[in-house]
């Protein structure tokens, strides 16, 4: 028998952390089945143990440049449950407050700076001008607007937090200071402009949906569970929610689960192919119980959102699913949008609360309980940090459940099918190509807890043959 | 203004050296500005298209712990990008494109050994750091 081929797509090479992509093909050249890998090192949990839970925050959010927020935000919880308090009302909504602020930030590179130029420019435009400045050129205002909106987002965070997310700011017990009267007037003066694009840009990308039939139908669209976190009455809640999950056809199969229970919900494959765990619904098993988290996801399981403008949007986005679930990943990007207009709107309400301004933000306590779980939802999906300590608050076991985790099973499943739908005959063009990629784009996977000197390779494709050699390679120069 | 972007992990070992680099050039002359950041991202193409001169400062997986290296960089379009960061040619060509202007630009690598997760240096890397300085500090001041 001979051995069957495989496809390696390689894309960004960092000296750990680093993506690839493989495609395994059968004799008849046909795709057989496609693994994101991450080889990403997976120390930091061990790196934790021995130091204070206090620390945490300022330690977790040294993990990742790309959503420090929802690390800050998530350790913090986890010390208030080892603390076993209740915070101040005021430190809650700054720290929501801060968590949304994030979100637009995040989603807005997703959007703008990484996925628009697909998008607005298509999947088989010449490489040479699918790129930021492509966009920059072709489509001016929605370069412009990505670049505004990003900003605006991350002013709150430095207004909020302070420049580089002060360690201090998200303690356990609370947070450290509020947002000043001029913080928030310079966000209220701000937000108009903000609103603006999120509206615009929900607009255009509607009306550019129907040139997009393919991808839906092929980029991820399959069924799986979907984890978000909700209020009591099913509301969208991305700092204080409870676990929700819904199944493929939108039942909801567990509801109001306390974060502090996830692991009897949640079961952590490892496979020998990545370092990424592939985390499952355990009451039904692994792969059966694969679930997806993020925009998509948060959409799927919330009754509502919450804010007028968000919920006009979710009515809309809700038609894609044909009264159930919407079950493709395309759909991540429309789902990005609707949220960045639901934060926006939510940011109006909250600047209105006095309590952001308050300085009644800390309960103090030592530690009560041996264990602690916080989970926030992270712009990629629901972020988890369990942290056991001993007596004297010194932590004696870290897990953190990253989102990009939660969505391996997703990603890998998403690999095949776009494969299989544009890789025939053991050859892979370049548009094919740029759609595994932008596959992947979709879930906004985020890998930034790692290193990253410089030193990246470039990009390339190979076909291997049955007897491993390389029978053609599709690449991208490098720096 | 003359500016230094420091890219890496503080708590990476080896991957911090820029972070060091970069307190130590403050340290040695007030008015150099400060970028400290684990990725390149889009928005420093704004910081950069303002500078006179920047000098990017990073780790590097290429030679021998604690070999010095400053190149020049010149301005790229940036690659369709899966995951987030960008590379410092890439924000030149977004400083260039987006707002007009791409100054003169160096990147300062010192090549670590230890990446993983410590927050100190490995003693080549340590070593290295007086030579990196020099290297970055003559370039800002135009020499």
């Amino acid at each position: 028998m001979t051995a069957p081929r495989r496809i390696v797509i390689d894309p960004v090479t960092r000296i750990e952390g680093h993506a690839k992509i493989t495609i395994h093909l059968d004799e008849a050249g046909e795709v057989r089945s496609a693994r994101f890998h991450v080889t990403e090192f997976r120390g930091f949990e061990r790196f934790c143990e021995g130091r204070s839970f206090r620390e945490m925050p300022g330690l977790t959010a040294r993990i990742c440049g790309i959503c420090p927020v929802s690390h800050l935000l998530a350790s913090a919880k986890a010390g208030d449950a080892i603390l076993a308090v209740e915070i101040p009302h005021a430190a809650r909504k700054l720290r929501a407050f801060l968590n949304l602020a994030q979100l637009v930030q995040s989603h807005a590179l997703s959007f703008f700076h990484l996925s628009a130029p697909d998008l607005a420019l298509g999947f088989a435009s010449e490489p040479s001008a699918r790129n930021l400045l492509g966009l920059a050129a072709a489509r001016p205002e929605l370069a412009r607007d990505g670049v505004r909106l990003r900003a605006f987002g991350q002013r709150i965070v430095e207004t909020v937090a302070g420049r580089r997310i002060h360690p201090s700011w998200a303690v356990p017990g609370g947070v450290a200071s509020p947002l000043s009267p001029e913080g928030r007037d310079r966000i209220r003066a701000e937000l108009p402009e903000a609103l603006a694009i999120a509206r615009r840009a929900l607009a255009w990308w509607k009306g550019e949906l129907g040139r997009h039939e393919e991808e839906a139908r092929t980029f991820g669209d399959f069924p799986t569970l979907f984890l978000g976190m909700v209020a009591p009455d099913g509301t969208l809640d991305h700092t204080d929610g409870k676990l929700r999950f819904v199944d493929e056809r939108g039942a909801v199969v567990a509801d109001q689960v306390d974060p502090a229970d996830y692991r009897a919900y949640v079961g952590e494959a490892v496979e020998p192919w990545s370092y990424l765990k592939s985390p499952y619904f355990r009451p039904l098993g692994h792969p059966e119980g694969a679930y997806r988290v993020g925009p998509l996801a948060r959409l799927n399981v919330a009754t509502r959102l919450g804010t007028p403008g968000a919920d006009a949007e979710l009515a809309e986005f809700r038609a894609l699913g044909g009264g159930g679930p919407v079950r493709s990943s395309f759909h991540y990007h429309l789902a990005r949008l609707v949220e960045i207009l639901h934060a926006l709107e939510r940011i109006d309400w909250m600047l209105e609360d006095p309590d952001l301004l308050s300085h009644d933000l800390r309960a103090e306590a030592t530690r009560n309980r041996s264990r602690g779980v916080g989970a926030c939802e992270a712009p990629r999906g629901t972020l988890f940090h369990e942290y056991e300590v001993s007596p004297d608050g010194l932590l004696t076991r870290v897990n953190l459940l990253i989102a990009t985790g939660q969505n391996n099973l997703a990603m890998n499943r998403t690999v095949a099918q776009i494969a299989s739908r544009f890789v025939s005959g053991g050859t892979v063009s370049e548009g094919a190509l740029n759609r595994v990629e932008a596959g992947i784009r979709a879930f906004d996977p985020c890998l930034s807890c790692s290193t990253h000197p410089a030193g990246r390779m470039p990009m390339h494709v190979e076909l291997v043959g049955p007897d491993g050699k390389v029978l053609g390679a599709v690449g991208r120069g490098g720096s | 203004v003359r500016l230094a972007i420091a890219l890496g992990n503080a708590v990476r070992a080896d991957d911090g050296v820029g972070f060091v680099i970069a307190r130590a050039l403050a340290a040695h002359d007030p008015a150099v500005e400060i970028v400290e950041s684990m990725e390149a991202l889009p928005e420093h193409a704004e910081v950069v298209a303002r500078a006179e001169r920047v000098v990017f400062l990073d780790a590097s997986v290429e030679g021998a712990p604690g070999e010095v290296r400053a190149v020049p960089v010149a301005p790229r379009v940036p690659h369709a990008a899966i995951l987030h960061a960008l590379t410092p040619e890439e924000v030149l060509g977004i400083a260039r494109a987006s707002h007009g202007r791409a100054p003169p630009a160096v990147l300062v690598t010192v090549a670590g050994g230890d990446f993983s997760f410590a927050e100190r240096l490995s003693p080549e890397v340590e070593a290295a750091i007086p030579e990196a300085l020099r290297l970055a500090f003559e370039f800002l001041s135009g020499r």
